[in-house]
């Protein structure tokens, strides 16, 4: 899947310039740059509405603070059969990679999983090593969980406008 | 806003001192009506660490305060809460699901 070089308005006040075509494929791809510069707003507002609407791909996605997440997931799994009890953050999280596991194993696609500057991210990977072939974490985090990933540095040029840039190094 | 205002026991002046902080760290002037949701991770965990340290809290706990926080915004709220937090009880905790 590729997004397109460009400026992407995000919000009313706040834009995101792509310098080049950025193509997410399969692998770890980590999100990098200072708080504020737009790596949720590049998740929330380009990648995962993408995503969603394309029926080619499966897509799955833990927001940054996941109190509202797990109340989803709560209600969710309480009423779906088999009913299960969620906790916790790392409940929900194994509960949403089962439901991955589960659709893929029925019918296999290309599967995005994006991370926004979540506590699970090294479990989350572990998993999909083991059960998910052919997947694409995106990942946004102020440290360097995984050195081979490849990066995608935002880099604020203004209040009203960030970078977007692969890194080439 | 509000409820955070509320939510954090903060009173007319406190809440004035917290619009001053926030704005002069982030160039961000929030009001009572701002949604939140349009802040960045980072600005979020500003806004829940001056309302903290703004309320009548005598003991405070941080829970994965550092966690969404580059280093120029954790060097900023470290100088806050040294420089607010005094007199206080101020204890943290970073929860490790990875384990």
């Amino acid at each position: 899947m590729i997004i397109e070089a460009g400026t992407h308005k995000i919000w009313q006040d706040f834009s995101l310039q792509v310098v080049s075509n950025l193509n997410f494929g399969e692998g770890l791809i980590h999100l990098k740059g200072p708080n504020g510069a737009g790596k949720s707003s590049f998740l929330t507002q380009i990648l995962l509405p993408r995503l969603q609407n394309n029926p080619d791909f499966y897509s799955l996605y833990f927001e940054q603070q996941m109190q509202l997440q797990i109340t989803a997931v709560k209600a969710y799994a309480s009423l779906m059969k088999p009913r299960m009890r969620i906790e916790s953050e790392a409940d929900a999280v194994d509960y949403l990679l089962q439901d991955l596991l589960r659709v893929h194993s029925a019918e296999p696609r290309p599967s995005f999983i994006l991370m926004d500057e979540s506590l699970h991210a090294e479990r989350v990977r572990d998993f999909l090593d083991k059960n998910i072939p052919n997947y694409c974490l995106v990942f946004s985090a102020h440290s360097q969980l995984f050195p081979e990933a490849n990066a995608i540095v935002f880099k604020p040029i203004s209040p009203s406008l960030s970078l977007v840039d692969v890194v080439t190094d | 806003m509000l409820e955070e205002f509320i939510l954090y026991n903060l009173d007319s002046t406190q809440r004035s001192v917290f619009i001053e902080e926030f704005a002069s760290i982030t160039d961000k002037t929030l009001n009572p009506k701002s949604d939140l949701d349009i802040l960045s991770g980072g600005q979020k965990v500003l806004v829940m660490c001056l309302c903290a340290l703004l309320s009548p809290a005598s003991a405070i706990h941080f829970v994965n305060l550092w966690h969404s926080l580059d280093p120029t915004n954790r060097n900023l709220v470290k100088n806050l809460i040294s420089r607010l937090g005094t007199g206080r009880q101020i204890t943290y905790s970073e929860d490790k699901h990875d384990n």
